[in-house]
């Protein structure tokens, strides 16, 4: 079969979109890695939850899904907080008195289970809640459809969707990179000893790191929300592919999940299109063996 | 938190007592008396599937009432127990042994996964039990030569076959292109599908895959897109079918699909709004139809649930008038005789007129074509084929663009 170009600019382009996503999913598993050293099998259930919401704030309230959307974030990142309040907290004293401040609580039993157990949680109250019938948020922008020359058409909500997802990442980036805020959660991502020890207060970092992280996840199930549909396990079905990008772009690494987003994104699709579809999903993790193989910390895995 | 250990115990008890004293008050009444069979439900009651699994248990449980209302089968009353399976193997085997061994059923019936169905049908006839399947349509199932197990709906080879047929002569297509889930289910379908029409002189332009939790398929629909085919066969869930006609309009693929019988729902409908409009595909069963056992099912289900039966629903109905009547017929529990009888059965079900079982347990029934278009403003499944059943004409889907 021959490949015309405009197929390749096609997938190009959807690859980028969908790499804007998993690199917003992505983001927030990793800061939870980089920052409170957990590693977080609930993250795709604030995504899942974050869609459920705006589902819920729509029926009520009426309105466009993608201007609810950042209440539906905030109300997931609260939700966020109070998990690490309540679960995450007590753990992380005991831990504390035991190993210091800079122990590698990923490697803890407890955390891992707690967290498993967590998703299982979510989802099964989603299914209580909510139903087991998957659901759709109606959006006017779904039906707008903009049509490029040479026979190429995207709906504006996609669009809208991915520049959401851009415009996200980068203010995120800002946000770390000059508030004082930002600054004391990368040096608790650095060392969180030595963090303490200048004043940061890290419980308080690990609750703005939660509510960033969730609130990220929920932005990304709100905004998708229209264009895909909403069910109980939506969330299970994004959360390994968004392990791959965190892993692929070096765990804790904020750039380095961004890029892998994007890297993955892009190469599932023209995988896709050169090798056949039923190899989407293998390429994905092809990538992340080859990077684990040559660089074993990521793309840009050690930099902080 | 720093609980004490007597308040950490307090809780601890407090909880045991909760969940026994709420055992107690919903547990089923008293364990099986003398006058009662069981028979098991196994069906995925939760995760990704629980939407199906939810018609499954509704119908059972409408049948059972139904049955026992009417003073039982040979006098004796009918106890439903039902088990959640998650479409999982292991979880299905597990829940297969405990209706053998502790709960002793006469019966079982399920499941929707073809898999699973694959996976506990062995220990099911090792026990000598009667297995009904109402939904899994894996063409292995009834192709084994078990003499307990019966198929009360289509099975995949039949419904793909008479979809490919109706495509072939209605639309008479020079191109197709093909889109399936990457499992049994996808790939039987494509390959079934595939070789028939390419047996009529149809050329296969495209064959593309996804993996189950896929949500953007616009990598394969792209290059669909690309191949031009007059008609796009695709093999997949509700949600999945929901998501690749609106995802394949977005990315302005505007063609005729066709799909199988798994998207019979109003879900689907709900789910793909104005993208569902033109789509052609199997239905099992229309609560629509003028068919008298049909409508009378459609109308308990909604007056006992409050919404219309999906088609799997009416597999599960089936199933259970299947094996009242066999036992009926037979005059006797005694499973060899039973077997027999069911086999010899002609009776009207809820999913079409006469439905028969030929000696390997497989239903014959014929299958509904069926296409979604906008009656009275609202969208509906219009039944094309047969032509006893049809309800208007084919649209083809030029007329439904951009409207």
């Amino acid at each position: 079969m021959i490949v015309q170009p405009i197929e390749v600019i096609e997938q190009v382009i959807l690859g980028l979109m969908i790499g804007g996503i998993y690199g917003i999913i992505g983001v927030g598993l990793t800061m939870i890695f980089g920052v409170m050293r957990l590693s977080n099998f609930a993250h795709g259930e604030f995504y899942m939850i974050g869609a459920y919401i705006a589902f819920t704030l729509v029926s009520v309230m009426g309105g466009d899904p993608y201007i609810i959307a950042p209440l539906a974030a905030i109300a997931v990142g609260l939700i966020g907080i109070l998990i690490n309040k309540l679960l995450f907290k007590p753990l992380y004293e005991e831990m504390k008195e035991i190993k210091g401040g800079a122990a590698f609580y990923f490697q803890d039993l407890r955390f891992i289970m707690l967290t498993i157990g967590l998703s299982i949680l979510f989802v099964d109250l989603a299914l209580v809640l909510w139903g087991p019938i998957p659901l759709s948020i109606p959006s006017s922008l779904t039906e707008v459809r903009v049509i490029i020359p040479g026979g190429l058409s995207f709906s504006l909500a996609r669009i809208i969707t991915f520049i959401v997802a851009v415009a996200t990442l980068a203010a995120l980036y800002t946000f770390l990179k000059v508030t004082k805020t930002g600054k004391a959660i990368r040096a608790t991502s650095q060392n969180p000893s030595a963090a303490m020890l200048v004043g940061i207060n890290t419980y308080k970092i690990y609750d703005i790191t939660m509510f960033l992280s969730t609130a990220l996840a929920a932005l990304a199930g709100c905004i998708l929300a229209p264009i895909y549909n909403v069910y109980p396990t939506m969330g299970l079905d994004v959360v390994a592919k968004a392990f791959v990008v965190v892993i692929t772009g070096g765990m804790g690494n904020v750039i380095g999940s961004i890029l892998a987003g994007f890297l993955i994104g892009l190469a599932e699709n023209l995988g896709g299109l050169f090798l056949g579809t039923e190899y989407k999903q293998v390429v994905a993790f092809i990538i992340m063996i080859i990077v684990l193989w040559l660089k074993p910390e990521g793309i840009l895995g050690g930099k902080k | 938190m720093a609980l004490g250990k007597g308040a950490l115990i307090g809780v601890v008890v407090l909880i045991v007592v909760v969940i026994a004293a709420a055992y107690l008050v919903l547990a089923p009444t008293g364990p099986a008396a003398g006058g009662t069979v069981k028979v098991g439900l196994i069906a995925p009651l939760t995760g990704g599937l629980a939407e199906h699994g939810l018609d499954m248990k509704q119908a059972a449980i409408l049948a059972v009432d139904e049955i026992n209302e009417q003073g039982g089968i040979l006098g004796k009353k009918i106890e439903l127990v039902i088990e959640d399976t998650e479409c999982n193997p292991t979880k299905a085997t597990a829940a297969v042994q405990k209706l053998l061994t502790q709960e002793n059923v006469y019966a079982i019936f399920g499941e929707y996964c073809s898999t699973v169905t694959l996976a506990v049908q062995p220990s099911i006839m090792e026990a000598e039990r009667l297995l009904f399947v109402p939904v899994s349509v894996a063409t292995k199932i009834t192709e084994q030569g078990y003499k307990y197990t019966f198929r009360t709906c289509a099975n995949q080879w039949m419904q793909t076959t008479q979809n490919a047929d109706w495509v072939v002569e209605h639309l008479k297509p020079k191109t197709a292109a093909m889109l399936g889930i990457n499992d049994d289910y996808g790939r039987e379908g494509l390959k079934i599908w595939g070789e028939r029409v390419k047996s009529k002189g149809v050329k296969i332009v495209a064959e593309e895959y996804f993996d189950k939790g896929t949500t953007d398929f616009t990598s394969q629909l792209s290059k669909i897109k690309a191949a031009d085919p007059d008609v796009i066969f695709v093999v997949a869930n509700i949600r999945d079918a929901a998501n690749i006609l609106k995802q394949a309009h977005e990315i302005g693929l505007y063609k005729q699909f066709v799909m199988l019988g798994g998207v019979t729902s109003d879900e689907f409908l709900k789910l793909a709004g104005d993208d569902a409009l033109g789509l052609v595909h199997v239905s099992y069963f229309e609560p629509t139809t003028k068919r008298k056992v049909a409508r009378e099912f459609v109308e308990k289900f909604k007056e006992r649930w409050g919404r219309f039966p999906a088609m799997y629903a009416a597999g599960v109905y089936d199933a259970f008038l299947a094996l009242k009547l066999g036992v009926e017929k037979a005059g006797t529990w005694d499973v060899d005789k039973v077997a027999d009888a069911i086999r010899s059965l002609k009776f009207e079900g809820a999913q079409g007129l006469s439905i028969y079982f030929d000696e390997k347990g497989q239903a014959q029934t014929k299958v509904l074509l069926v296409q979604v278009q906008k009656v009275n403003g609202e969208l509906q499944r219009v039944i094309l084929y047969p032509p006893e059943d049809k309800q208007g004409e084919y649209i083809p889907p030029e007329r439904f663009k951009g409207g």
